[in-house]
């Protein structure tokens, strides 16, 4: 079997039925042991996050505020995938596939608040006040002895698949989206992508943190002005486009088309697929950003990484599948970057599509550079941040040149594979995450491990 | 040199005495209040108290009753004054009188003024209004210690005390500060946490034990104990429920003074 070959296969499974029931029995778990915090403190997680958000620029403790430290993870989880991803799952699965993006991503809350929170509760203080933190140091620093080598093979995948996941797609796609759209040569935007890059990862994490801070909350803002605007032209379906998403769900539409079981099977892989590796909970990437927070206790940055699934997969999202559904192109068009161009066939509709697309890869490139020179830190200490970052930039760069599917689809694999080690210790340490939550329920102050 | 206490021998009294001398410096501290007074034969050139300057400065040293005084034959170095010794005596004397009315007015200016609970109705002027507004957390001292005013202030200060509608505490030597609400749940508690820094601080420059009042941006206050807690620099916890009765909520700037009652501590 040659590498080619173990690659495809490897990311059958990983990407697989298989891998999202994993995702699913995690997310369940965890909401059962954290007391099904996303549902019964959900007033609060509101309150301390999005209704504090005059405080963004305050914290304590980390490097930098837990705001920022959110906006760089939604960042990275914010890209391809909330656009042309969604529409993908409509084409495979149809409306319903909508409606288990939903039910996969409130599981995935509870994933992504178990990150954050261990992310934080494990996070190393180095002498100089700065912190590092993530999966591969909750892995290492919480398991028994015999498994602390997860953290090292955490950090390597995370490490490498940076390269893929969070480089050299994005920047092609950015490259392709600003080329189709307003003619600019590919060469010209990968030189501009690794110069920007270069310089916002040159400033380390709080240089990060303060783009993600400017720049994130405008993405956000303007995507969901272009989309209720888009919503607004298409408003006669909106109301269509909303039943099409619970009739579908269990299966409905297929039924009339005769395949009901099949299609229910598809219904269900393409939506809880999209719920799951849209916001990345379980991959544990965004634990490495969350690990930076100021806070007084791990719990209150636990709140931010459900907020963090809330406004990716449950806003973001389902504002993208609306304008999918709306508009109707999902029932004609034949591949998902057609049907998310078509979705956007409105005076100007293309620009703003192409802008949006830019912006949500771009910041994705920046904060999985900031992932992976994390991880290989953990690996090689500081001495590699440097090296490592240059080689960031230069893929960046060659990246938006296009041709690299070889090495793309490697990183694809590995990325998913970073699921493996952080599910499993998730599980394992899932006794920690409900410890915590008691004893922030309880008033009781946070005490780190030594 | 000359020294003694403002209580034996008051100010007017005290210039008066040194209007023999042929020139000096004069320097007062009294609980809240350090001034300087300077002498140039029988000519007062130079007076300063609090921010105050010239014949603000004098008016604000005659109000005095307390505090220790020290007479050198150092000749002032700066001057802010030309007023001859006896005019100065003359104006004073009349301002003397003024403060000899005000009885109500604590001796001690550096106590640290309190609203009371009002539980009747009292009509103020609009002058009341507008110092009773202001004095809140700041010492007697600095509400009078405006240029210009001080003796409108002072009577101002004494009607509110007279109607009850101030009161002082000892002075702690901690301004009220502004710190960021952090809520904290669980089980019903009393005690507001503040980070160990700033509370081994005030614990330092109070010296025994104190609690927090807590004043909220809508004028609402509760006083807690309070206790020190790691990694909240420039914030305050309160338990949810509190801060909820406080209409306040994680993020709302809140105005914080450590206070002690009357007798518990020694300020």
């Amino acid at each position: 079997m040659d590498l080619l070959s173990l690659n495809a296969l490897l990311n059958r499974y990983v990407w697989g039925p298989e891998m999202m029931l994993a995702f699913l029995a995690v997310g369940l778990y965890l909401t059962v042991r954290t007391g099904f915090v996303q549902f019964s403190k959900i007033g609060i997680i509101f309150r301390e996050t999005l209704g504090a958000i005059r405080e963004r620029t305050l914290g304590a403790g980390g490097e930098i505020t837990p705001f920022q430290a959110t906006m760089v993870a939604l960042g990275a989880t914010m890209g391809q995938g909330n656009l042309i991803g969604v529409t993908a799952a409509i084409l495979i699965g149809g409306p319903g596939a909508v409606f288990w993006m939903w039910i996969a991503g409130i599981l995935g809350m509870a994933t992504k608040f178990a990150e954050a929170v261990l992310a934080v509760h494990f996070r190393q203080r180095y002498a100089d006040g700065s912190v590092s933190g993530g999966p591969m140091f909750y892995l290492s620093r919480g398991l028994p002895k015999g498994l602390r080598w997860l953290g090292g093979l955490y950090a390597l995948l995370a490490a490498l698949a940076a390269f893929g996941i969070g480089n050299l797609t994005q920047s092609s796609a950015m490259a392709g989206s600003l080329e189709a759209a307003f003619g600019v040569p590919v060469g010209l935007t990968g030189l501009f992508v690794a110069l920007v890059a270069a310089f916002i990862l040159a400033g380390g994490v709080r240089r990060i943190a303060a783009f993600a801070q400017a720049l994130v909350p405008l993405m956000l803002l303007g995507f969901l002005a272009a989309g209720a605007y888009a919503l607004a032209i298409h408003g006669a379906a909106l109301a269509g486009a909303i039943a099409a998403i619970f009739q579908g769900a269990f299966g409905a539409q297929a039924a009339a088309g005769g395949a009901a079981g099949y299609a229910l099977q598809q219904t269900l892989k393409a939506g809880v697929g999209r719920g799951i590796f849209s916001n990345e909970a379980g991959l544990g990437s965004a634990a490495i950003a969350h690990a930076q927070a100021q806070v007084d206790h791990p719990v209150r940055q636990g709140f931010w990484g459900v907020i963090e699934v809330f406004l990716d997969t449950l806003v973001v999202n389902t504002v993208m599948a609306l304008i999918v559904l709306a508009s109707g192109v999902w029932q004609t068009a034949t591949s998902a970057p057609q049907a998310f161009v078509a979705a956007w066939n409105f005076p100007g509709g293309s620009s703003v599509a192409a802008i949006v697309l830019a912006l949500f890869v771009f910041t994705t490139l920046v904060s999985w550079g900031f992932y992976g020179e994390e991880a290989a830190g953990f690996l090689f200490g500081d001495g590699i941040r440097w090296p490592y970052r240059i080689t960031y930039i230069v893929f960046a760069f060659v990246g938006a040149l296009g041709g690299f599917e070889l090495l793309t689809a490697l990183a694809d694999t590995l990325n998913g594979l970073m699921a493996i080690p952080n599910l499993l210790g998730l599980v394992l340490l899932g006794g920690v995450v409900a410890g915590l939550v008691r004893g922030f329920f309880r008033g009781e102050p946070w005490r780190p491990p030594r | 040199m000359l020294t003694g206490n403002l209580s034996d021998l008051p100010f007017l009294e005290l210039l008066q005495t040194l209007a023999a001398g042929s020139g000096g410096t004069l320097r007062i501290q009294a609980p809240g209040v350090e001034g300087t007074v300077g002498f140039a034969g029988r000519r007062v050139v130079y007076a300063e108290a609090l921010g105050l300057s010239g014949m603000d400065a004098l008016v604000l040293l005659t109000g005095l009753r307390q505090g220790r005084f020290a007479y050198t034959n150092e000749p002032p170095q700066e001057s802010n004054l030309e007023v001859p010794l006896e005019a100065a005596l003359t104006d004073l004397a009349g301002v003397a009188d003024a403060w000899k009315k005000l009885t109500h007015l604590p001796e001690d200016w550096s106590r640290t003024l309190r609203q009371a609970a009002i539980r009747r109705e009292l009509e103020l002027s609009l002058d009341e209004l507008g110092v009773f507004a202001d004095a809140e957390g700041k010492s007697v001292a600095e509400v009078l210690a405006v240029p210009g005013k001080v003796l409108e202030r002072a009577r101002v200060l004494d009607r509110l005390f007279k109607n009850q509608a101030l009161t002082t505490l000892p002075s702690l030597g901690v301004g009220p500060i502004t710190l960021v609400a952090l809520p904290y749940y669980g089980p019903q508690s009393p005690v507001a946490y503040v980070d160990y820094a700033l509370y081994q601080r005030w614990a330092e420059k109070i010296g025994g034990p104190f609690k927090l009042k807590v004043r909220s941006p809508r004028g609402l206050e509760a006083s807690f104990p309070v206790e020190p807690r790691e990694q909240i620099p420039e914030r305050i916890m309160l338990h949810d429920r509190e801060l909820r009765k406080l209409r306040a909520g994680r993020g709302t700037k809140l105005k914080v003074m450590p206070e002690v009652e009357d007798g518990l501590t020694k300020p």
